[in-house]
């Protein structure tokens, strides 16, 4: 078995998933070549020490903090799925209403009576004082005209 | 936890009880928190992953077809969980390099997680550590600087002591690529960390 076989099979070596010829065949090999022994030894160390590692702690508010994000989350969601009417005030909703039947009623029936108002219209100009009486003046001399005529 | 009480838990949190819930919260904290910090050796952001994790098995639970072992499902999810934050904290990492001050607050003290390793940005003086402890504190050093890849091949093989059919069903690659990348990853691990051992 040459170096680089060796080399690629120090890993199952080491988990122990080495058929029981090719486990013989690497430490035989291992027995006689130095290098890839100091090899195989860095490795095993190396694992060694990982498998060595100790379980961590999770902190110790860990499992409250998961519950306070579960819980804002349910009050997020309960927040964009609640009806209007939850959020906002019945005090407010109702003040909202009356205000707007208010506005309502101006736009629907106050407004057309002062649009109607003659002084309001814009084809229908108010006479001056002067052409008014100038024109009544000029009726009653027809109508006297007319009189004397008779 | 046997089979049949992880059954059993499943149903009652599908079913809406908050006890199962928190009876799996304290049964895996302690394995998904190690998982997620050795991942990214840092402790804030493992504390916030692992409570992410965690909210993903609740909100989730309906999802989850029991065809596997809870376990894996959870260690399926906390495992992309951690790639997708790798890839965030790198790509931020890239576009705002913190201080050193600012990475040095980001640990924690030696003393808070009893026999937890010394993270990256924050080492002791060597004067103060047992030479295990140092060593540790050399490979934890050699593995943040893995491939995200290889690192997570290494701590669910060599650190959370998995058998390859587990792994097989948490990382979805074929027992022959995870025996060969496993094999890299170590290597190149124990070349980073040779001339110190």
């Amino acid at each position: 078995m040459d170096h680089g076989r060796v080399k690629e099979l120090l890993s199952d070596y080491i988990d122990g998933d080495l058929g029981e010829k090719e486990r013989q065949d690497v430490e035989e090999h291992l027995e006689r070549c130095k290098e890839c022994c100091e090899e195989f030894e860095q490795l095993k160390k190396t694992v060694n020490v990982l498998s060595g590692f100790q379980e961590l702690k999770a902190p110790k508010d860990f499992e409250s903090k998961i519950n306070d994000r579960l819980k804002k989350r349910v009050r997020r969601r309960d927040r964009d799925t609640t009806p209007l009417s939850h959020k906002v005030p019945f005090e407010t909703i109702c003040l909202i209403m009356l205000v707007m039947l208010i506005a309502f009623y101006i736009m629907l029936y106050l407004l057309p009576q002062m649009t109607s108002d003659e002084g309001f219209k814009q084809d229908k100009v108010p006479e001056k004082k002067e052409e008014r009486d100038k024109k009544e003046e000029e009726e009653r001399h027809e109508r006297r005209v007319y009189r004397y005529s008779k | 936890m046997d089979l049949e009480e992880e059954k059993i838990l499943v149903h009652r949190l599908k079913n809406g009880d908050d006890k199962a819930f928190s009876v799996l919260v304290r049964h895996y904290q302690n394995k998904i928190y190690t998982l997620v910090f050795r991942m990214l050796a840092d402790a804030e952001e493992a504390e916030d992953l692992a409570q992410d994790i965690f909210i993903t098995l609740y909100t989730s639970i309906d999802t989850f077809r029991e065809e596997s072992r809870l376990s894996t499902w959870l260690y399926r999810i906390a495992v992309n969980l951690c790639r997708n934050r790798i890839k965030y904290l790198s790509r931020r990492r890239k576009s705002r390099a913190p201080s050193l001050e600012e990475r040095g607050d980001r640990g924690i003290p030696q003393d808070a997680f009893p026999g937890s390793p010394v993270l990256v940005s924050r080492l002791p003086r060597p004067d103060r550590l047992a030479e295990g402890h140092q060593m540790e504190t050399i490979i934890q050093q050699a593995l943040a600087a893995l491939d995200p890849e290889q690192r997570e091949l290494i701590v669910l093989r060599d650190i959370q002591g998995m058998s390859y059919s587990e792994m097989e069903r948490i990382v979805g690659l074929p027992l022959g690529t995870i025996k060969s990348k496993l094999h890299r990853a170590r290597m190149s691990l124990k070349d980073k960390v040779s001339k110190d051992l």
